[in-house]
């Protein structure tokens, strides 16, 4: 009711807070960021391919987004075959529209050519993945955001956990998931439909 | 020496702290507990109340109302402290910004600890038994009381006041503490989710706090804002 009053009495054009089947997705990423948007952040990444991206890059899809290394000997790699699993679970429209955004946690390693190295080597669908960098003053404040926790180790690995953040067309967080070897049933209702 | 917002006097003075080196409570490898820790400036004090207010008069993006609320939650400066009671309420979004307007940072979990472990005559106390009771009678007081001002104790020998006893304090890797990890066992933070053995892989058992402060760093998220956590700024040595 609240919904419908708004558009009257306003008159003008109005951005719902979920984009709903009959709202036409293109026109999602015109509306202003919602307060709660990670896309406030201003977070500068580089892509593998040294072009530079805002961190709302995949602004008006629904988006995965997580942190990685690309020298990491085990979680990454699952991590990655984990959402491209949950990828596979998903119906061919959602998974035509859905993003995703891994960011390195390692930004000393992690150049261009690392990361081109890392997403060849995953095997992404690089038409929907992005695989970036950022500073390193950056890397703590998205990790805090995303609630993810690392550690350097002294052997050049790190400690790091693994945290599946779901976010909606205009970046606001709707689902978090932690830990590898699950199925991510919780992630998959998040992103399917939005 | 830097730009005063306002005319705002700093409450605290940056002390040298010299290198050194100490023992993580857990250790990213067991087999080198020893971690170096190399000079650092440290204020003598946590950041007021009063420098916290001059600081989001000059920053309006950090009052509350303005603040993205992921990187400070709703009870942020809800009930600001005032005059030279520590700053509290603070996000680690909100403690780290103050830091870097003024040209300077957080410390890191190690930087705080290493220095923490003065007492006001030993650069160590961290094994003196009288300073153990009185480090186990602060921490165990109940803190819903007002929260006091600083530097109303003795400073430790490096002239830094407040470590123990006034307010919890954000570090820069708060973070670093795991709880899923890559697989690895052993020696690493991850050892809290079993009690016991990570006790004994702890390189000191004997200083209960020090485990306190892990287990209330494993629990922040960045946004979290309490009534008696605060922070206090560090700067690099600038190389002469």
């Amino acid at each position: 009711m609240m919904t419908l009053w708004l558009f009257s009495a306003c008159g003008i054009v109005w951005a719902p807070a979920e984009p709903s089947a009959d709202t036409p997705a293109a026109a999602a990423p015109l509306a202003p960021l919602p307060e709660d948007s990670l896309y406030r952040i201003p977070i500068p990444l580089t892509r593998a391919d040294g072009s530079d991206a805002p961190l709302g890059v995949h602004r008006g899809h629904p988006t995965i987004i997580s942190m990685f290394y690309a020298s990491c000997p085990t979680a990454c790699p699952m991590l990655v075959s984990e959402i491209q699993s949950l990828e596979a679970r998903m119906p061919e429209a959602d998974r035509a529209d859905l993003r995703v955004l891994l960011v390195s946690l390692d930004p000393a390693r992690d150049d261009a050519a690392a990361l081109t190295e890392a997403a060849g080597r995953y095997g992404v669908d690089t038409s929907r993945w992005v695989l970036t960098r950022t500073e390193p003053e950056h890397v703590r404040t998205l990790a805090a955001l995303l609630s993810i926790r690392y550690r350097d180790l002294p052997d050049g690995e790190m400690n790091h956990s693994s945290i599946l953040t779901a976010l909606d067309r205009q970046g606001r967080i709707v689902k978090q998931e932690e830990g590898l070897g699950r199925g991510h049933d919780g992630l998959l209702a998040a992103l399917v439909g939005i | 020496m830097h730009a005063l917002w306002a005319g705002t006097a700093w409450a605290g003075a940056l002390v040298m702290i010299p290198a050194g080196s100490y023992e993580p409570l857990y250790p990213a490898d067991p087999d080198q507990p020893k971690v170096r820790v190399e000079a650092f400036e440290l204020y003598d004090a946590p950041v007021t109340g009063r420098e916290f207010a001059a600081f989001v008069r000059d920053h309006p993006e950090w009052a509350p109302a303005n603040v993205s609320p992921l990187m400070a939650d709703a009870r942020y400066l809800a009930h600001p402290t005032e005059g030279e009671q520590p700053a509290t309420q603070v996000s680690w979004f909100a403690a780290r910004a103050f830091c870097a307007a003024r040209g300077e940072r957080l410390p890191t979990v190690d930087e705080w600890e290493y220095t923490a472990r003065a007492s006001s005559s030993e650069a160590d106390a961290s094994r003196d038994p009288e300073r153990l009771q009185e480090l186990l009678a602060w921490y165990s007081q109940p803190s819903t009381g007002e929260i006091g001002e600083i530097r109303q104790r003795l400073p430790n020998v490096y002239g830094v006041y407040d470590m123990h006893g006034l307010v919890w304090e954000w570090v820069e890797d708060f973070n670093r503490t795991l709880f899923g990890t890559d697989g690895r066992q052993g020696g690493d933070d991850d050892d809290l989710r079993f009690c016991g053995a990570g006790a004994l892989s702890a390189t000191d058992v004997t200083d209960y706090t020090r485990f306190m402060r892990v287990a209330f760093r494993s629990a922040l998220e960045g946004s979290y804002t309490t009534i008696n956590l605060g922070f206090r700024c560090a700067k690099d040595v600038e190389a002469r």
